[in-house]
């Protein structure tokens, strides 16, 4: 939402290394829109602002529909924070096991010191939470960067709207047995991602989503 | 543990579940039952304290006023719980509507190859 200045950056990015980008535009009140589709992304708008996980499940229900349709599909952030090639990392994971369903990006599986210590602690504690509250043993319960064979798409199912998707899908992948892997990924943590939505306190919104979404 | 703890109790769970089926006619029946219960609670002790003082040492709570407040707060809890649910479940139809009209209008792929 309202990433007009550095949206085309990421899209043209991704547009470059042979990439087709679908973007939702959650409720943005800035040109996140037009930049976008001027920097070769197709676009889907909400009309309002409904969140991360709805923004997800739109993207998801595109491709479930078949009005945007390619063989993988990454979520990945407009606001820079998430690394191309990290990007090509996960699919050469898929690449190597045909049989994996999802890959999921982690931060804590090579050097984590661009991490800030205070969200490295807290991670690493949400993390361990997960093994005993999910029942599936991560590094990195809460990043954004996943992997997904369309076809797998059908066992995914995002109703949280908020922060607590992150959860939602892990659970899933526990509950229907998909086969997933960790794969390391770095994290850009610019100056703007900072001030935009890194900020420790997310962190509060992020664990009572979460709590309140466990069901 | 007295009898009124052990009412206690069964209200908070009984409310927790039914309060988690809000949409159900029987769970917005308890919740509106436990507040109409808690007001005549509070007026009955008012009108005849002497049979509700009665009522409240006979199944173990101290007074007429413990016996009222804790009606009082069970009714709070349900109505909070309940209005919650009913929020999620509201914020589930916008939610739903918000994605289905964006999905409805047209969309031009780009075509790349990957």
């Amino acid at each position: 939402m309202n990433e007009a200045s550095v949206v085309g950056n990421v899209i043209e990015g991704l547009v470059a290394r042979g990439f087709a980008v679908l973007l939702v535009n959650d409720g943005s009140h800035d040109e996140t829109a037009r930049v976008a589709a001027d920097a070769g992304a197709t676009v889907i708008s909400h009309y309002v602002n409904v969140g991360q996980g709805a923004s997800l499940e739109t993207g998801f229900e595109a491709i479930r529909r078949g009005q945007f349709s390619r063989p993988l599909v990454a979520t990945f952030d407009a606001d820079g924070q998430h690394s191309i090639n990290s990007l090509e990392q996960m699919i050469e994971a898929f690449n190597a096991d045909p049989d994996l369903e999802i890959v999921l990006g982690s931060r804590f599986l090579r050097d984590a010191s661009q991490v800030p210590l205070a969200k490295r602690v807290l991670l690493q504690l949400a993390a361990l939470i997960g093994r005993f509250t999910i029942g599936i043993r991560l590094t990195d319960r809460n990043n954004g960067m996943r992997l997904i064979k369309s076809t797998a798409l059908s066992k995914l199912s995002i109703t949280v709207p908020g922060y607590g998707h992150a959860d939602e899908i892990l659970r899933q992948i526990s509950k229907r047995h998909i086969r997933y892997r960790e794969v390391p990924v770095e994290i850009i943590y610019t100056e703007y991602s900072k001030a935009k939505g890194q900020q420790l306190i997310n962190a509060v919104c992020i664990l009572f989503d979460q709590l309140l979404n466990k069901s | 543990m007295t009898v009124f703890h052990l009412l206690l109790l069964a209200a908070l769970f009984s409310s927790y579940f039914l309060a988690r089926n809000y949409g159900r006619v029987v769970g917005k029946s308890y919740a509106r039952l436990l507040f109409l219960l808690s007001v005549a609670g509070f007026i009955f002790s008012i009108v005849a304290p002497g049979p509700t003082s009665r009522l409240a040492r006979a199944i173990g709570a101290h007074g007429t006023t413990d016996l009222v407040a804790s009606l009082t707060f069970i009714a709070l809890l349900v109505f909070c719980a309940a209005t919650l649910v009913k929020f999620k479940q509201q914020e589930r139809v916008y939610v739903k509507l918000v994605r289905e009209l964006a999905l409805r209008q047209t969309i031009v792929d780009h075509e790349s190859p990957k």
